[in-house]
């Protein structure tokens, strides 16, 4: 059986304009992502990949060609259309957490839900299963700078499961942690995979971090350097 | 939906308290000066229809002096002659010369200066009923009462230590006079401290033979009373030579008050609309510093499902918080400095006491004023965050 493709980039450019130069940061390019995959994107920093994830997380517009979301291109959306469909089908998990300061774990999780009308009975119910699941249990009701960095991007990978979207997009999920505190993250990535069956996307320059994901992308000035399902690639760089 | 916002707008408005009660403040003092004044310049609308309807329309003062110089005990710019004149006048039908002067006044002993009032002892009743004036206890005086005098509600309580009553006598002037009446409350401090004596008798006392104090003269049934007093004025100038009166209908006068007060509440309101301009300012200034500031999370609300109008609806209803906060206790600053001053007005010595009452609309204006005030003023800021690109707000650092 071949997989579904949910996400597909087909000769991506995306062109920044810093005053009169034109920087280009990514050039033509084309990606597609099954669901059920486990992968991580990798390269140095101006590589592109952040741009690369905006663009996978309909969070920007190419300049030029097409990103496919379940066969639908984003470029032609409305913002608003593109707001809904991020908020159900992906859930984003950011290496400084953005988990909105003035409200608790609990109303954090709660919010993208309520983005798309979910009763208020249910996402409460929801809110607290996924903290549970996080292991957040107990300390749902306090705000954000009363938790530890570990315990945030547990709380906002709790919101990014919150409308259960297929895809999770994790930019840098490590980078503000310490290395265990970070393993239990990408452990926890891991089992959302496995148990949950999320499609799950990291961008990173974390060789060890790009260990957990079965399907590897290098990006190198705007393009794709190499793409591959063997742990080596990126060892034999 | 719209709950959670304000609640998130409430979580936010928390986070930032200091800023938001300074912003607060601002609205609080616009909408607590506006309510004062709006509430104040009623009371003094009320107070000059009641007067109105107490005044009857068929009434003409005639006064020494010009407009702005008030009546003042002891001044005699006019005298016999002109009432003459007045009365010759077509379409008068009576005409009441006055005598309004100090003089030491002897009860139980004590002594106190008080004011006079001369008036003749003829068209009394027919005065009392046109000036709305009535006898709470007693009677005025006839024709053949002599030594006899009227005094105002306050002048029974509050003139001497002993209260005045009925045949009570009282020395003016070291003669007797006996008190066979007591007016009603007639509203403001000056008339109603008064002692009414008969003209003849004042004339004694002050030692004038001819001059009085003011005039008053009152149309015929059908006549037009601003035409009247047109004509009394012309009459009145060709024999006096000069214009140094005034004559003024009750209606003129009513009139007058009317627009004063009105271009004072225009002055005020004014002020206060500036100071409430500068806290919608104060609003909008706050918005855009908090859009900024919060540039990141309104990328990451994008991210996880906010369209556009969401973030420009939890803008907007935070800055109606604002607004309604700021509205609400403002109301409640600007009803009781108002209540406050209808409270000391008998004490400030305007001549009369102001009756403020606070409308149930006033308060409902007040407050929906506020809120949709500030979400206006909030309006540019909630667009300029609602318009972020998501991509960009998320790098924001």
């Amino acid at each position: 059986m071949v997989a579904k493709t949910i996400i597909e980039l087909k000769d991506v450019w995306k062109i920044y304009k810093m005053g009169k130069v034109e920087v280009p940061a990514l050039q033509g390019v084309n990606l597609k992502i099954k669901r059920r995959e486990f992968l991580a994107i990798m390269g140095p920093s101006g590589s592109g990949k952040s741009t690369l994830m905006y663009m996978v997380g309909a969070l920007d517009t190419p300049t030029k060609g097409s990103i496919l979301l379940d066969n639908k291109d984003i470029a032609k959306m409305s913002e608003s259309k593109l707001a809904q469909i991020r908020g159900r089908k992906i859930g984003f998990v950011f290496q400084r957490f953005n988990l909105i300061p003035s409200l608790t774990a609990l109303e954090n999780v709660i919010l993208p839900m309520a983005f798309q009308k979910v009763s208020e009975e249910k996402r409460n119910k929801k809110a607290k299963e996924y903290l549970e699941l996080v292991g957040l249990k107990e300390r749902m009701s306090h705000k954000p700078t009363e938790l530890s960095g570990g315990e945030r991007q547990r709380v906002s990978i709790a919101r990014a499961l919150s409308n259960d979207p297929e895809v999770i997009l994790a930019d840098e999920p490590t980078g503000n942690l310490d290395s265990k505190t970070g393993d239990h993250i990408m452990k926890l990535l891991v089992d959302l995979h496995v148990k949950k069956k999320k499609t799950i996307i990291v961008v990173t320059h974390d060789a060890d971090i790009a260990n957990y994901a079965d399907r590897k992308i290098v990006l190198k000035d705007g393009k794709v350097l190499k793409d591959g399902r063997h742990h080596k690639i990126y060892a034999a760089e | 939906m719209i709950k959670d916002f304000f609640r998130y707008a409430l979580t936010s408005m928390r986070q930032r308290k200091l800023r938001s009660w300074l912003t607060i403040i601002g609205i609080i003092i616009g909408i607590a000066s506006i309510i004062a004044l709006i509430a104040i310049s009623q009371g003094m609308q009320n107070y000059v229809e009641e007067q109105f309807e107490e005044f009857g329309t068929n009434m003409i003062i005639i006064r020494p002096g010009t407009l702005f110089a008030p009546p003042g005990a002891g001044e005699y710019g006019l005298n016999e002659g002109d009432v003459d004149v007045i009365e010759r006048v077509a379409g008068v039908d009576y005409v009441v010369p006055m005598i309004y002067d100090y003089s030491n006044v002897e009860f139980h002993r004590e002594e106190v200066q008080a004011q006079i009032f001369g008036v003749p002892t003829e068209h009394l009743d027919e005065l009392m009923d046109d000036t709305g004036w009535k006898v709470e206890k007693g009677s005025v005086f006839k024709r053949d009462d002599d030594y006899s005098a009227v005094i105002g509600y306050l002048a029974k309580t509050e003139m001497f230590d002993d209260d005045l009553h009925i045949r009570n006598s009282i020395l003016i002037e070291g003669e007797k006079y006996k008190i066979i009446g007591i007016l009603e409350e007639i509203g403001n401090e000056q008339d109603d401290t008064m002692i009414m004596i008969p003209m003849d008798r004042a004339r004694d006392i002050v030692n004038k033979s001819e001059e009085v104090s003011m005039i008053m003269a009152f149309a015929k049934q059908g006549v037009d009373i601003n035409e009247l007093t047109d004509e009394i004025a012309d009459e009145l100038e060709d024999s006096r030579g000069e214009e140094d009166f005034t004559a003024m209908s009750s209606v003129q006068l009513i009139e007058q008050i009317s627009e004063i007060l009105g271009v004072i509440s225009l002055i005020v309101g004014a002020i206060a609309s500036i100071s409430l301009l500068v806290g919608a300012v104060g609003i909008m200034n706050t918005m855009y510093t908090s859009v900024l500031e919060r540039t990141r999370e309104i990328g990451v609300m994008k991210a996880i499902g906010a369209t556009n109008a969401n973030i420009l609806g939890i803008f907007l209803i935070e800055s109606g918080l604002i607004g309604l906060v700021g509205g609400t206790i403002g109301v409640a600053i600007g009803a009781g400095l108002a209540l406050l001053v209808g409270y000391i007005s008998p004490s400030l010595e305007l001549g009369f006491s102001l009756v403020i009452r606070i409308e149930p609309s006033l308060i409902i204006f007040g407050i929906l004023f506020a809120f949709i005030l500030g979400a206006i003023a909030g309006l540019l800021p909630a667009r300029s965050a609602s318009k972020l690109k998501p991509a960009d707000a998320l790098r924001y650092e």
